[in-house]
C-alpha cells in the first residue's frame, strides 16, 4: 500500500485523484476502498439519523417530510448496506 | 400538464416520485406531489411495488444519500416514512411472483441489459406480471430500452408511449407519434 501515501486526496483535482487510483492494482484498490469504507464508518460513527419532522400539507392533507435529501444518486445505492452503528 | 391515463389505469410510482413528493425541500417536490395527488384525487389507481418501497427505506437511511453528514433517516423514521407512503388513497401494493424473475432474465436478454440495469428489469418484470403497463418515473432513461412499458416524467411532462395497451385520459394527455421502438426525445431529468 505504499503508493498510496502518494495520493493527496484535498490537493488533487479528482481526475488527477483517478489518474492516480488507476496506476494502482486491482488488490490496492480493493484496500483502498475498503480503508475509505473504513474511515467513512468512522466518520459516521454514533450518527444514527436524524428523525425528521413531518407534518400535514394543509392544502391537500397529505404527509410531508422535512429533510435535505440529495437528488443525484445510483437506483443501486437504495440496496447499500452502512454498518452505522460500528 | 403532467400525462396521465384514463380512471381505470393502473399506474406505478418510482421510489424517487414517491420521495421527492414527501420531501418538500426538493426542487422535484411540486411536479411530483402531483402524481401523488392525482392518485388520491381518484384521476388513476396508483401502485406500489415491494422493491419500490424497498428503495425507499434503503434511500432515505442511506447517509450518502443526504447533503449533511448524519442527515438520513434512522431506520424508525424510515419505516414511519414508507408506512405513510402505503397509506396514499387509491394506491395498492403489487408483489413479484413465480413468473418475476424469468421475466426480469428475458427483459435483460431482449433488450441486452447491462448488470446495473438489474433493479431497473426486476421492477419492470412485476410490473408486466402485474398487469401494469404505465411507471411514472424521474429516472425514465433508464427505463428506455423496455418497449412493453409505458413511461411519463413529471418534471419534463413527458410520456413515451409503451408497446402495451394502455387508455389514456385525452383531455389532459397529447400522445407522441413515435412508434415504442423509437423513443420520444432524451429526458433532462437530473436523476440517475
Amino acid at each position: 500500500m505504499s503508493t498510496l501515501a502518494t495520493i493527496d486526496a484535498k490537493a488533487a483535482p479528482s481526475q488527477e485523484l483517478l489518474q492516480m487510483i488507476l496506476n494502482l492494482s486491482l488488490e490496492e484498490i480493493a484496500n483502498l476502498r475498503r480503508l475509505l469504507d473504513q474511515a467513512e464508518q468512522l466518520k459516521l460513527n454514533g450518527k444514527e439519523g436524524i428523525k425528521p419532522r413531518r407534518f400535514i400539507d394543509p392544502d391537500d392533507g397529505g404527509p410531508v417530510w422535512e429533510f435535505g435529501f440529495i437528488d443525484e444518486f445510483d437506483r443501486a445505492s437504495c440496496y447499500e448496506v452502512i454498518e452505522d452503528d460500528v | 400538464m403532467i400525462p396521465r391515463p384514463a380512471k381505470n389505469e393502473s399506474v406505478a410510482v418510482d421510489a424517487m416520485i414517491w420521495i421527492y413528493n414527501h420531501n418538500r425541500e426538493s426542487p422535484y417536490y411540486s411536479c411530483c406531489r402531483k402524481v401523488r395527488n392525482l392518485i388520491s384525487g381518484g384521476e388513476f389507481k396508483g401502485c406500489i411495488a415491494l422493491q419500490t418501497a424497498t428503495e425507499i427505506v434503503g434511500a432515505v437511511s442511506n447517509p450518502r444519500n443526504f447533503r449533511l453528514p448524519g442527515g438520513h433517516f434512522d431506520f424508525s423514521s424510515a419505516l414511519n416514512m414508507v408506512t405513510d407512503i402505503f397509506k396514499t388513497p387509491n394506491s395498492r401494493l403489487i408483489l413479484p411472483n413465480a413468473s418475476t424473475l424469468s421475466t426480469a432474465v428475458d427483459l435483460c436478454r431482449k433488450y441486452n441489459l447491462k448488470r446495473k440495469q438489474w433493479y431497473d428489469a426486476v421492477l419492470a418484470a412485476t410490473l408486466l406480471n402485474n398487469g401494469v403497463h404505465v411507471l411514472y418515473t424521474m429516472n425514465d432513461k433508464d427505463f428506455l430500452p423496455i418497449t412493453e412499458l409505458s413511461l411519463i416524467n413529471p418534471f419534463t411532462e413527458t410520456l413515451r408511449p409503451g408497446s402495451m395497451p394502455v387508455e389514456w385520459n385525452l383531455a389532459s394527455t397529447t400522445i407522441p407519434r413515435q412508434t415504442p421502438d423509437r423513443p420520444s426525445s432524451p429526458t433532462d431529468g437530473k436523476t440517475s
